[in-house]
């Protein structure tokens, strides 16, 4: 029994340092891709940048990758905070 | 359209009155159809849905609806029937056929998967009344804190071991009935744990304790696994979903300036 209780502690610990891990990989992810579309800005020089938002794909694209990254980091984050799991 | 809407008005006549009969067709034919169902196809019905339903009978709905989709998608291209276009709905015709089967499986998979999970808790549960209790009162008094998944079959249990059959085979169906690799191994130490005469149940006991104990370990690190490859797999889809679209948007904005 007291062995049962020293895994279970060791594997909650081990899982929560794993997890944590994970979690703080993944928001470093999450606002790199936002900086990433800085660096498009950037990379394309003001004056390209400016023109190219003229069309119409183009800000619908730009509106799409910030609206979906949003939403993966969202739904992310709501996943590595409910899905905790009692033991 | 119009030869569509007016053949099925057609066909539904027949139908209705008895001058086609289609699950005839198929009846008469059946062995040909044989060819076509999957070896482990009435093993998956009857996991899913008991004795109540007749595989042969589903098989032949599904022969049915295959053959539907294709007669209607060749309909629908009736006016520009290329070969592509036949074989097209050849294609979708078997999709639809092949598509319950699919779908039996993957919830032959979940359940399976609930069923391994659940198992140690059940276990554990079993293990500590067993200390007070002889096994078949064990089994009766744990029916109501048992996972919801396993009380049919414990009531079931309980139910030919109360009628007199004290042999093993009520431990195995149940053990059957619940499939998993770790059912039939545990069911026969509780079986053995049920036999033994009192001296020997500590013993006994503390050896089946073991084994629920590396069980439910193995169960828990089963699931951080799967909990952290969800997460990877999150992480992964969010990085290609953002990371393509901003190498669309550098591609495309590369074109327009050639353009300039």
């Amino acid at each position: 029994m007291l062995l049962d209780i020293d895994t279970l502690v060791e594997g909650v610990l081990k899982d929560r340092m794993e997890r944590s891990t994970f979690h703080k990989a993944f928001l470093q992810y999450g606002i790199l891709l936002y900086l990433l579309v800085m660096l498009v800005q950037y990379l394309l020089g003001i004056d390209t940048y400016l023109t190219l938002l003229d069309m119409t794909i183009v800000k619908f694209l730009l509106h799409a990758i910030i609206l979906v990254n949003s939403y993966f980091l969202i739904n992310g984050e709501k996943y590595y905070n409910e899905n905790v799991g009692a033991e | 359209m119009e030869i569509l809407l007016l053949g099925l008005i057609i066909i539904f006549i027949l139908e209705y009155n008895k001058k086609v009969n289609t699950s005839k067709f198929i009846k008469d034919n059946e062995h040909y159809f044989l060819i076509l169902k999957e070896d482990n196809y009435d093993f998956l019905v009857k996991a899913k849905y008991g004795d109540k339903v007749d595989p042969n009978i589903l098989f032949s709905q599904r022969i049915k609806n295959g053959f539907i989709t294709i007669i209607a998608f060749i309909f629908m291209f009736l006016t520009q029937l290329t070969f592509i276009n036949l074989i097209l709905s050849v294609v979708l015709g078997f999709f639809v056929f092949k598509m319950q089967y699919s779908s039996l499986r993957s919830y032959y998979k979940k359940h399976l998967h609930q069923i391994d999970s659940m198992l140690p808790y059940f276990l554990k549960n079993m293990e500590i009344l067993a200390q007070h209790y002889t096994i078949p009162v064990a089994i009766s008094r744990s029916i109501e804190t048992a996972p919801d998944i396993f009380k049919p079959g414990l009531r079931e249990l309980i139910e030919k071991i109360n009628a007199g059959d004290s042999t093993i085979d009520p431990y195995m169906e149940f053990a059957k009935q619940y499939p998993v690799s770790d059912s039939i191994r545990m069911m026969r130490l509780l079986y053995r744990l049920g036999l033994g005469s009192q001296e020997d149940k500590h013993e006994q006991l503390i050896m089946f304790s073991k084994s629920v104990s590396a069980l439910q370990n193995k169960a828990r690190e089963e699931k951080y696994k799967l909990r952290l490859q969800t997460m990877e797999s999150k992480t992964m889809l969010m990085l290609g979903a953002t990371g393509g679209g901003v190498m669309v948007l550098l591609v495309l904005s590369m074109v327009s300036m050639m353009n300039i």
